[in-house]
């Protein structure tokens, strides 16, 4: 009976990476793409500029591996380079949602309040749809960035602690904190809605 | 705190000043004002999941691998050797100069040593003291 090798971890493979080895580069690589690919994805415009900002950050990893002191917190070491490509990335490109108009806001929270959509489903579901990406639009960046990465994304919170180099009693507090803001906008919303209701 | 919350715990507040009893469905409306927040945030971010998914490319891990380990080692500039020179330099500076200024603290604190008087300086002194006795018109004043 053939004895299987273990499957070396994303540690060893970072330590062997810092030393320059370009097999371990590849397979760390594929262990933390998922994560850096989804950090990259919430702080740049689009799914275009995440991969070239992945790309970017994994060719500053590779040059700078041999600064990596740590290897059991190269997880943290490779989000933090993520973080400063995309910073280089989406400076001066700052978007804002659009503000969508009152007529929008109370169609969208009629759609969500309907417990089963009527006739014209597909139009519900794009009303609703709206609502959701302009108050998402309207969080904080720090709140939203925890909101989508844990509820969307469902990156653990560790995970979201080493993404966004802060302790993971800050993820929780900040995920906490998020969905009373995102309840606040939802009833300014709904207020809104209750007023073009005729 | 939704709107109805406050509006209810308000209306409590008043109630309870005014004498009135405290009608029977405020909590049962209070806990459902909260369900039905927390279902609709539940149901918000339900369709946030798909207005706001984001999957992962396939082979986007081979790719930035490759593109690493094939990108050309950038060559280093000039200033990639002089910044560490400059650096180095400034730093024996800097220790130099705190280490003078140490030193000068150090020095001034201390008592200060007086080098023996010499013969010479005796005679000196004597001899000044003299002139300017006789200058002042001061051993006449003794004499006298």
């Amino acid at each position: 009976m053939l004895a299987m090798a273990p499957e070396p971890d994303a540690a060893d493979l970072a330590a062997r990476m810092r030393d320059g080895d370009a097999r371990a580069f590849e397979g760390w690589v594929r262990e933390t793409h998922v994560l850096v690919y989804r950090l990259c994805r919430r702080l740049v415009a689009n799914a275009s500029d995440a991969e070239d900002a992945v790309q970017e950050t994994y060719l500053r990893a590779w040059r700078s591996a041999a600064r990596l002191r740590d290897p059991a917190a190269h997880r943290g070491w490779v989000c933090r380079i993520a973080r400063h490509v995309c910073a280089d990335r989406a400076r001066g490109s700052a978007t804002r949602e659009p503000a969508l108009d009152p007529d929008a806001i109370a169609a969208g929270m009629r759609a969500l309040a309907a417990d089963a959509p009527g006739a014209d489903e597909a139009l519900a579901n794009a009303q609703a749809r709206a609502v959701v990406v302009a108050a998402v639009g309207r969080l904080k960046p720090k709140h939203r960035i925890v909101l989508l990465l844990r509820e969307v994304d469902d990156l653990e919170y560790e995970e979201i602690a080493d993404a966004l180099g802060v302790p993971r009693g800050t993820v929780e507090s900040r995920l906490h904190r998020a969905r009373a803001e995102l309840a606040r906008v939802l009833e300014r919303y709904r207020v809104a809605a209750e007023r073009r209701t005729p | 705190m939704t709107r109805d919350k406050e509006t209810d715990r308000a209306l409590d507040v008043a109630r309870s000043a005014l004498g009135e009893p405290v009608p029977a469905d405020l909590a049962a409306r209070a806990t459902k004002a909260v369900l039905a927040e927390a279902q609709l945030v539940e149901r918000v971010l339900g369709v946030a999941r798909e207005t706001h998914a984001a999957p992962v490319p396939a082979g986007v891990a081979e790719r930035a691998a490759r593109a690493a380990l094939t990108a050309p080692v950038p060559t280093p500039g000039w200033w990639r050797v002089a910044l560490p020179i400059a650096w180095r330099a400034a730093v024996g500076v800097n220790f130099v100069g705190a280490s003078v200024l140490a030193w000068v603290l150090v020095r001034g604190d201390g008592p200060r040593e007086h080098a023996p008087r010499s013969a010479v300086d005796n005679l000196v002194d004597a001899e000044t003291s003299a002139v300017l006795s006789r200058a002042l018109g001061l051993d006449a004043e003794v004499s006298r």
